[in-house]
């Protein structure tokens, strides 16, 4: 049932992968806390959910127990909010994940640099859109919270939502957390779909490509991460016709857009709309005019003119 | 209503076949003519491009080759190349992209890439075929759809140190090597066992990251017991960088190169033939005197297209493509048949293979990794390499 080709199945499954490690640093970005250790908190679950499905753990309890390690690990690395902030915490986080990964480069537990290999597949894409849907109906809710608008005061200004009674310790934390969730979402999925773990996989590059979908998508909207995943992401099976210069036109696309939108897509997403419905709204303004009598007409174009161009302002 | 019974007369018949006649000679005529797309996943882009676009450009330059004797199975051969960005994730969607209209995909990309490309081509039951996976767990495991006809790299190194040792009468060796890189990691240790087993003592083991650009401190260590011979395991953009700061450290000592089959472009930017002289490679030998006419065919056309030496990537994706021209003449590579039956056909041909091609035997194993014939040589220059021995892997 629900059956579709190969190629969409790995499309949607990674997709989605990458949306709950993009929504992750979308996360700690609201905050403007710069939290970057998304890849070695998916590592961490990638890694401890493999190591006990292959010592026979069934798969959800397995991916169950990688998500509750690293999101215990991201509460612990929360804590370097206490002395760290800005670039210093973003340096120091992602130390911690090049030393994650290279504990198992060097040490040669669980597979070492030749990869922890014969995890069984549990994962597809019907079981990623139902992880996906959960996430975004999550990820709704805590975008109507009050948590949430403290969240977002303490990134527009610590000292002023210290002021207004928020613990900014207390909301890294939780940022954090939550970003730890995802990320063990992402690397159980990851880890069951692929069928390999290769340390080098959670290395610098895959953080930069999380940061780009992450930046051109809408760092700070909800939506964000999923439209910079479904342009990104798809877009680069399609200009294989480019050969060489593909990664031109692609870094090309992106400067655009973010020359357009420094919002990025969500935000120009969300600038069309207003544009469309005040295009409308002008439009119904116009017909009611039309139809009305002289007074009327001449009464209440004015304040048509006046709720339309508020509308669009 | 007539009542008559609808019969054929002969006249009829024979303009209905006639008529079918000229239509399947058209058809097939159309069908020859199509040409047979062969499709290839290749890290073109990113840190996996100087291995991924020189075994495209191997695979391009068969291409040429085949097409102009022929094509496979009469028809024109054109190569879709799919860059994966280096990228496994994206290696793995191209792969499940190809699988159900082909009946092998060429993977010319890295190994860690395809480590992970390997269990969707079982699962979805597609001849893949590395010309470089030089970590042979990757095919082992993947079995039984994955293939290389790279041979295991360590398997050759024990008569190599031996003939090293020998020419060069060592007595104390030091290496240098890339230990985060699993390929590398596996030939250091069968050159430590190598080194012990010949009693040759081992000065240190120093370890390189691959990002590792900075070869100086590595360089000093090794050369501070003074040794006599210094194997330099790494991958090829390191391999030129440290041979050159050895040399520029005043050091003489003879070096072993395991990696120096991939490098001769950018051994062409070394000028200077001292830097060269003592080193040795462990290879299957694709250029130089004593090649076969078809290698020697190879490396002038290459150059003279692409304006770059082939290296041990570009030689043996070229010789992926004459193998899939040989098996189409057995009847094993059904070009036009990508049904599971004539997917069989052609796992069957490489799991009994033993060919041979423009650059010697290549005899598959039981394992999906091929078995064949090494050279320990001598590099003195980046065109200018002398036998010494032949070892069968």
């Amino acid at each position: 049932m629900f059956a579709v080709p190969p190629y969409v199945d790995g499309l949607v499954t990674f997709g989605v992968i990458y949306v709950l490690l993009a929504s992750a640093v979308h996360l700690t970005l609201l905050a403007n806390y710069l939290m970057l250790s998304q890849i070695g908190l998916m590592l961490i679950a990638a890694y401890s959910s493999s190591a006990l499905v292959l010592i026979g753990v069934p798969w959800i309890v397995a991916a169950l127990a990688g998500v509750i390690a690293s999101t215990i690990a991201a509460g612990l690395i929360g804590l370097l909010g206490l002395r760290l902030k800005d670039f210093p915490l973003a340096i120091a986080s992602i130390a911690i994940s090049e030393a994650l990964r290279l504990t198992i480069v060097s040490t040669g537990i669980l597979g070492g640099i030749a990869g922890l290999s014969g995890i069984p597949k549990a994962s597809n894409w019907q079981v990623s859109v139902l992880i996906l849907l959960a996430m975004l109906l999550s990820l709704a809710w805590f975008h109507q919270s009050r948590t949430c608008r403290e969240v977002i005061a303490l990134g527009d200004d610590e000292i002023s939502a210290r002021a207004l009674g928020s613990n900014p310790l207390r909301l890294k934390i939780l940022v954090s957390v939550l970003s730890g969730v995802l990320c063990g979402c992402a690397g159980a999925l990851y880890a069951s779909y692929v069928r390999f773990l290769d340390p080098n996989f959670f290395g610098f590059s895959t953080l930069i490509f999380i940061l780009v979908f992450v930046v051109v998508g809408g760092a700070r909207r909800m939506f964000g991460p999923c439209f910079g995943v479904a342009l990104l992401w798809i877009l680069p099976g399609y200009l294989d016709f480019l050969a060489d210069y593909r990664l031109i036109v692609y870094s090309v696309i992106v400067i655009v857009i973010l020359m357009i939108e420094p919002g990025g897509l969500a935000a120009l997403a969300e600038r069309l709309v207003r544009q469309i419905c005040g295009a409308a709204s002008s439009v119904q303004g116009t017909r009611h005019r039309a139809s009305g009598n002289k007074n009327q007409k001449l009464k209440g174009g004015l304040n048509e003119q006046q709720t339309t161009y508020d509308k669009s302002a | 209503m007539s009542s008559k019974p609808h019969t054929t007369s002969r006249r009829n018949f024979l303009v209905a076949s006639a008529l079918a006649g000229v239509a399947g000679a058209i058809g097939s005529t159309a069908r020859a003519q199509q040409p047979l797309v062969i499709n290839a996943i290749s890290s073109r882009t990113s840190f996996g491009a100087p291995f991924g676009n020189m075994m495209t450009r191997g695979s391009e330059f068969g291409v040429k080759w085949v097409n102009a004797a022929g094509g496979i199975a009469n028809r024109a051969v054109v190569l879709n190349t799919s860059d994966d960005g280096s990228d496994a994730s994206q290696a793995v969607t191209r792969m499940q992209k190809f699988a159900p209209e082909s009946s092998i995909v060429l993977l010319n990309t890295l190994s860690s890439v395809i480590q992970q490309v390997g269990p969707v081509a079982n699962e979805l039951k597609v001849v893949a075929i590395g010309p470089a996976i030089s970590l042979a767990k990757i095919v082992v495991e993947n079995r039984p759809w994955l293939f290389t006809t790279f041979p295991r790299p360590e398997l050759g190194v024990p008569s190599a140190v031996d003939e090293w040792v020998k020419v060069e009468n060592l007595s104390r060796v030091a290496v240098i090597a890339d230990m985060q890189n699993a390929a590398t990691k596996i030939q250091v240790s069968a050159f430590e066992a190598a080194l012990k087993k010949s009693s040759i003592q081992l000065d240190a083991t120093i370890s390189l990251a691959t990002q590792d650009v900075n070869f100086e401190p590595a360089v000093r260590r090794a050369l501070s017991s003074n040794p006599d011979g210094i194997v330099l395991s790494a991958l090829p953009n390191q391999a030129v960088g440290l041979l050159q700061s050895v040399r520029n450290a005043g050091s003489k000592a003879s070096i072993f190169l395991p990696t120096a089959a991939f490098v001769p472009a950018a051994f062409k930017t070394i000028t200077d033939k001292e830097t060269f002289s003592r080193t040795y490679s462990l290879q299957v030998f694709y250029g130089g005197e004593g090649a076969t006419e078809a290698s020697q065919k190879f490396v002038q056309g290459f150059q003279k297209q692409e304006g770059v030496l082939p290296d041990g990537s570009a030689a043996f994706a070229f010789e992926l493509i004459l193998l899939l021209q040989d098996a189409a003449k057995a009847g094993d590579y059904i070009a036009s048949d990508t049904s599971e039956n004539a997917r069989n056909r052609l796992r069957g041909y490489l799991e009994n293979l033993n060919w041979v091609g423009p650059f010697g035997r290549v005899k598959m194993g039981s394992d999906g990794v091929a078995k064949r014939e090494y050279f320990v040589v001598r590099v003195n220059d980046s065109e200018n390499v002398k036998l010494t021995k032949k070892i069968e892997g």
